[in-house]
Parts: C-alpha cells; structure tokens; sequence
C-alpha cells in the first residue's frame, strides 16, 4: 500500500514535469500536437494523484499502521466517518488534499474551458502542472504520507480530541480548498500576461472560477466560525486567529477583484489593478498555508508544524517574482481604454471598495505578522490580539458597509445631482428615521448606533432595488409581484445575486454589530442549590456528576431553568491526550440571543463549579447571514439563461425601450 | 407612498434587536462580583501555555492556576493594574492580549494607518489626475441628460 501511494506521486511528478515543460516547447516550437500531450499529461496527473488519496483513504479504513501517518493520526476505536477528518488533520494529509483538489480543479479547466480559450489554454495547462508539480515535489520526496515505521504498532495514536467534532468534517476540507481554489484564476492571470492575450476572453474565463473561490472560502470561513463558536468555549466565533486571519487575507482580496472586475469589463479600466488583485489572492493563500504549516505562529490550528516551511517561503517568492516581472513587462499592454470621468460614479465606488478592503488586508497582515518582528527585533514575542483587530477594522468595515449601500445606486461613468437625490432620498430618511428612533428607544453604544444604522442604510437602498426591479419586471411581462420578483433572479442573475450576498452581508453585520457590543458574560462559582442570573436567565446548580467510557472521562453539571428544563455543559479529559481537555459546551439558542454556557473549573471536592455564563445577542443571524451569501453566489454564477442555448427564444422589446416605459411610469 | 410601508417594516426588523437590547441590557452589567472580576482580568491576559486563548478560557491547568491567582490577589485588595503588573513580570508582555502602546510596538497601530492613507492617495490621484485629461479632451458626444443616463445604465445592466 505504501508503495503503491508512493509510486503513484513520484509518477503524477513526474507527469505535471512532463506537462510543464511539453506547455512550454509547445507554445515556443508552436506545436500542436504537444499542447494536447500536455493536457494528457495533466488529466493522467489527475488521475494518480486521486490514486494516492483513494490509497490514504484505504489505508485509514484497514488501519494500515505501517503507514506512520496513519498510525499517528487515527486508532483502532476511532468512528471510521472521522477517517475523513483524520485524512487532513495532519501536514502530508493537508498537503495532499490540497494537492488533489487542486488535480480535480486542473481537469475541470481543462474540460469545462478549453473550447472557449483554445490559445490560453497551453498556458494555463503548463501554470496549472508548475503548481502541481510544487506540490508533488513535496509529497514525493520531502513530505510523504506514505512513509512507513520501521517497527509494527498495534494501535495508532488517535486524532486530536479537538478534531473529533462534526464540524471538522466540512470546515477544514472547505478552508483548504477555499486556498487552493484561488490558483486557478491565478492561473489564467498568469497565461493572459504570458500569452499576451489581455482581452476579455480570460476575465470571461475566471469568472465562475473566481465566484467558486468566494463561495467556498465563504462558506469555509463562516463554518469556521460556527465550530469556533460551538466547540472552542470562548462565547466567541472569531478570535483573529492567525488562523483565520491567514484565511481571510485571500478572501478580501478575492471580494476586492470581484468588484473591479466590473469596471475592466464596462468601461476597460484598472487592468493592471485587477491582474494584482487575483495575484495578492493566490499569493495571499499560498502566505496563509506557509504560516499555518510552518509553524512561524503558533495557534490554536497548529496541529501540523514541521519542515516545509522553506520550502513553501520558496515557492511564495518565486510567485511574487513571477507575478510582479510579468505585469511589469506587460505594462506598456495593460493600458485603460477610457478614464475616470467623477467621484461620484459606479466605478469610483468600486475603488473606494478597493481601498476599504486592502486597508482591511494590510490591518490583518500587519497585526498577523507582527509578533514575528516583534520575536526578530526584540527577542520578544508578544500579542496582537482582538482588540487591536477589532479597534481598527471596525471603522473601516463601517465605511465599507456605507459604500456598499452607495455604490450599486451610483450609474456609471458619473452621477447627477437630480438622479443622486432621487436614488438617495428614501434610503436616507429612512436610515435618519432609524438613527433617531434607536437613540429614542435608548442605544448609547455609538458602535452599535452607528453599527445598525449603517445596517438599516445598506438593507434600506437594497429592498428599493429590488422593489424598483420587480415593479418594473411586473409591468414588462404582466407577471404576479412573486413571479417578478422571481424573474429578477432568473433573467438578471448576475446583478440580484450579488445583492443577495450584500443581504446575506448586511445579515451577519446585525450579528456581528449585536454580539459584538452587547455580549453579556459573567464568572459564577456556585454550590449546588445556589442560583446565578445573566441577563433574563437564572440558572440553579444541581450538583456534578462524572462519568467514563474508553475514551474520555466526562465531568458535567446540572443547571436547571426556572421553566424546569436542564443542562449538562461538561468538560472532557481524553486518556490520550489528558493536558488538553475538551468542553462540551451547551448553547439554547433563539432568533435574538443565545445562552452559552460553558463548565470551567470545580473544587477537587466537587462542592462548587465555576461557570462561564454568556448571552450572545444575535448569533443565529451570522449563520443565516452567511447561508445567503453562498445563496446568492450560486445566483450570481448560474449560467444566464440566454447563453445556454443560442438566440433568445421570445423576441423581446428593445431594452431602452423596455426600460423607458418603467422609469416614467 | 408605498415605500414607506416597506420602509417601516425594515426598520423594525432591523431595529427590534437593537433597541431590545438598550433596555435590557445596560442594567446588568453594573453589578461586578469576585468572579466578574476575576473574569475581566484574565480576559486581558494570553494563557502562555495555548495558542489564542485567554486565560480567562483556557482548559489548561496552568489558565485556573492563574485565575485563582487572581481571584486572591483581588481578595487582598490588589488593583487590576497591579494583578496585569504581576503577569507582566512574570511572563513578559507578550501575555497581553495587546501590545502596549510604546516603542517598536507602536508600529503595529501605525502600519494599519500608514496603509490606509497610502491607498487613499493612490485612489485620489487616479481619480484626480484623469479628471483634467478628460475635461480637456472634449466629449464627443453632448452630455447624457440624467434621465437618458439611469435609462441607459439600465439597459446596459438588463443586456448582461
């Protein structure tokens, strides 16, 4: 089994080589017949690698523990569904894993977009081997999962008890292939500047390439956040992990050439801009994998730490080197067709975007690394925690918030002061409406004020329009309110789409705008009998009570509610691992708060138990929130329904017409 | 007038929350007991043992030895500042949850900014410096009148 798993990534190596350098003669001898080698090169690559994944996968299942890897990520007990989560819980597995995604993802270029980029293509084949080919490098000869003990064990070592949860299942697999997913129209950047082809046709390409990334690192990050927030036992959800900050570098990036993507295709500006910003997302992943792996932070996700860090700080730089020298060079192509013509326009506010969004990349990159400096300098580590995170980015998503609710109002090119007024008016009395009414009914808190007020702008301009496209989709085709409102989605896909994900956006800034400034938390030490209140809840403790099974000797406590009903949050202490207890946490949630309680400590006679108690406003909305962002993502990137199949079927009026009888109307 | 009726319903759905919260929530927090004390400080300290917990939440033996340490420090009567001083020394300052605002740290609250205006200038000179070269290249065409423009705007929307 080892050498089977081995053989087949020395192989699917030396194929992506293969592949690289058969994409390079091809394109400098114009070779045609050696572009399609390649491309066979990548699609064989594809299937040994799948190969090596399909034999860790037996390997886990047999308890194969002559395998190191397996031996020392999972055991004879372990419920075989956490092979999966086994699988990626170490370096070679994640490794791998990436190694593979990103194998399934080259095959699908190279299927689903060949016919559409016939001359982009040999260059995109040969980035996507070279990536591969990294990768591979290190699975075959440095990092291997299928290195073998020189001694016969009859038991493995068990997967991290922090792992053993259901959301580990779908979060680290998602996070990692949220990372992996910006190589691809990193790869298509890369062959655009290289081929020299700097039209539209490779941004045309990326296009779902680029909502696919954002999808997945979405949602990996929101199910992050649910599994911080259901199994770490801090009350929170987001902690500025360099973790997480690691993967919501690429994310920011990635939403910033989301949006000045559109200004290169209506009016053929920010080119150079925009090959930078899916560059920063590539680089910024490939950043966010080297400090995870490496080990130069330590956090809570540091399970795997070990040698490849020179290695990936290696391939960062020849990234940058690469993706800096060709943009130079390709300067003098990458001229804008036309000009800003206002401050006030859609463009313009889709760089305000920009800037918003860097500045909130630079904010986390400087906090992230900066206790590494700190180390060089001064030989002293220290802390760059939450509240620094928190102090200087929330202004700067207040502001973002604001130009979300701005921009999508603002025409192209540039706005009069007549369709400004008229576009703005409503929105703004009702925000003014708001504000007042909020600071009537009593919130102080100027972050919260300012928090929903932004919330209430942002969500008022979105429900005008959609109100605005219904009315007039209504009118158009006769159709009911509902069915109108359905057509939006359905004919202008891309457009109410990616309002949907500004709702889901706008969803989640409640929460985060809630729980962030009205968490309530408390300490309590109780002896049973005695009764603790936090917000509208009392909690009486009943007493403790302790029991064992093979893995794990659990102490919990049993608090009442006055409506008679009862909670056990616990804690566990694995035989395994017995310095890294796990808490089992109990949430009751609500539509408007959650009761987070978590058991902390006990006097050795178990006479008293120290309780974190929490009400977290709003959580339950960030969950929604972010359900409707990956919602509106697939709307956004669902094939529109005229390009599937030729011509339109009905002939429609003239769209200015069209248009011109809603407006006046 | 029908806007409005959408208007108020958003304005509830968004403001119930947060004026429910004003009411109750205001209110509770003056009471400050041992353990909310005791809370409060270890939530400013890093526990040294784990990666990206506070003290105050950590599973670890060493976070409830500390947290009883500050349980009876403020028992005899030690101020915040003093009990933080006492993990300073000990651990140095790295167990702050965030770096005092001196020295080579004060970079870290720099760079943020320094980016920030950085970008602002980069963003108004694009700006700035085309809207000359389009003011003296005449236009072509006449101005769109604000009307044509949204119709347009839209039209171009609908024929994505």
């Amino acid at each position: 089994m080892a050498a089977l798993g081995s053989i087949s990534l020395v192989s699917a190596f030396v194929l992506a080589c293969y592949g690289l350098i058969a994409s390079v003669v091809a394109i400098r001898q114009k070779l045609g017949d050696l572009v399609y080698s390649a491309r066979n090169a990548l699609l064989g690559m594809f299937g040994l690698v799948t190969l090596a994944g399909l034999t860790l996968i037996a390997g886990f299942l047999s308890h194969n523990y002559e395998l190191q890897y397996v031996a020392e990520h999972s055991s004879n007990e372990m419920p075989p569904v956490y092979v999966i989560a086994a699988f990626y819980s170490g370096q070679q597995g994640s490794l791998l894993y990436w190694c593979w995604t990103l194998a399934i993802f080259s095959a699908l270029v190279v299927w689903l977009s060949w016919k559409a980029n016939r001359a982009l293509m040999p260059y995109v084949t040969g980035v996507l081997c070279a990536m591969e080919s990294f990768f591979l490098f290190l699975l075959a000869f440095i990092q291997s999962p299928f290195a073998t003990l020189p001694f016969h064990v009859q038991d493995g070592n068990g997967l991290n008890p922090v792992l053993q949860d259901k959301g580990m299942l779908i979060h680290p697999p998602m996070m990692l292939m949220g990372y992996m997913s910006w190589s691809i129209p990193f790869a298509f950047g890369i062959a655009a500047l290289l081929s020299g082809r700097l039209d539209f046709q490779w941004l045309r390409s990326i296009r779902r390439w680029t909502l696919a990334a954002f999808c997945i690192q979405s949602a990996g990050l929101i199910l992050g956040a649910w599994w911080a927030y259901h199994v770490l036992g801090w009350g929170g959800y987001w902690g500025w992990d360099p973790v997480e900050n690691a993967a919501f570098m690429p994310w920011l990036a990635g939403t910033a050439f989301l949006h000045s993507v559109m200004v290169q295709e209506r009016r053929g500006m920010l080119k150079v801009w925009n090959l930078t910003l899916i560059m920063l997302a590539y680089l910024l992943a490939v950043f966010g994998t080297f400090i995870v792996r490496s080990g130069v932070l330590t956090s809570v996700h540091a399970f795997a730490q070990s040698s490849i860090g020179p290695y990936f700080f290696g391939w960062l730089a020849i990234s940058i080197a690469v993706s800096v020298g060709l943009l130079v060079w390709r300067l003098p192509r990458l001229q804008g067709d036309s000009q800003f013509e206002s401050l006030v326009s859609r463009e313009a506010s889709f760089l305000f975007n920009n800037w918003l969004l860097i500045g909130v990349i630079v904010a986390v990159f400087s906090g992230t690394v900066f206790p590494i400096i700190s180390e060089a300098v001064r030989g002293e580590k220290i802390t760059v925690g939450p509240p620094f995170f928190g102090a200087v980015n929330g202004p700067i998503f207040l502001a973002l918030m604001v130009t979300m609710g701005i921009g999508p109002l603002l025409p192209w090119r540039r706005a009069s002061r007549g369709l400004f007024v008229r576009n703005f008016l409503k929105p703004l009395s009702i925000t003014a409406a708001a504000l007042v009414l909020m600071v009537a009914l009593g919130t102080r808190n100027p972050g919260a004020v300012l928090g929903y007020t932004a919330c209430v702008f942002v969500m008022a301009t979105l429900v005008f329009e959609f109100y605005r496209g219904t009315l007039a989709r209504r009118r158009v085709t006769g159709k009911s309110t509902l069915a109108a409102l359905g057509d939006l989605f359905v004919h202008h896909n891309r457009r109410y789409g990616g309002y949907l994900v500004h709702v889901g956006l706008v969803v989640a800034a409640v929460a985060i705008v809630g729980s962030q400034f009205y968490q309530l938390q408390r300490q309590v030490s109780l002896e049973p009998g005695q009764t603790a209140s936090i917000g509208k809840y009392q909690l009486t403790f009943q007493g403790l009570t302790t029991t064992k099974d093979a893995e794990k000797t659990t102490t919990s406590a049993t608090l009442t509610l006055p409506d008679g009903s009862a909670i056990h949050p616990g804690k566990s202490v694995w035989l395994r691992d017995d310095k890294n207890p796990t808490s089992e946490i109990v949430i009751r949630s609500t539509p408007f708060e959650d009761l987070y309680v978590v058991l902390s400590d006990w006097s050795p006679d178990k006479s008293v138990a120290t309780l974190l108690l929490f009400v977290n406003p709003m959580v339950t909305w960030l969950w929604f929130g972010g359900i409707i962002v990956v919602i509106g993502t697939f709307v956004t990137a669902w094939p529109h329904q005229s390009a599937s199949g030729g011509p339109r079927t009905a002939p429609r009026p003239a769209p200015a017409v069209r248009e011109k009888e809603l407006v006046t109307a | 007038m029908r806007w409005f009726g959408v208007g108020i319903v958003l304005l509830a759905l968004l403001l119930f929350p947060a004026a429910a919260f004003a009411q109750s929530y205001t209110s509770t927090s003056a009471s400050q007991s041992l353990d909310d004390q005791t809370l409060a400080i270890a939530n400013q300290l890093q526990c040294p043992v784990c990666e990206n917990v506070t003290v105050a939440y950590s599973n670890s033996t060493l976070a409830g030895q500390m947290r009883q340490v500050i349980r009876e420090k403020l028992q005899q009567g030690e101020t915040r500042d003093q009990i933080i001083q006492y993990f300073v020394d000990r651990y140095g300052e790295g167990i702050l949850t965030q770096p005092p605002k001196h020295g080579l740290n004060l970079l870290v609250w720099l760079l943020p900014v320094a980016g920030i205006l950085a970008g602002l200038g980069i963003v108004g000179s694009v700006l700035w410096a085309r809207r000359p070269a389009s003011a003296s290249t005449p236009n072509e065409e006449p101005p769109l009148s604000p009307e044509d423009e949204r119709l347009l705007a839209r039209a171009l929307e609908g024929a994505e």
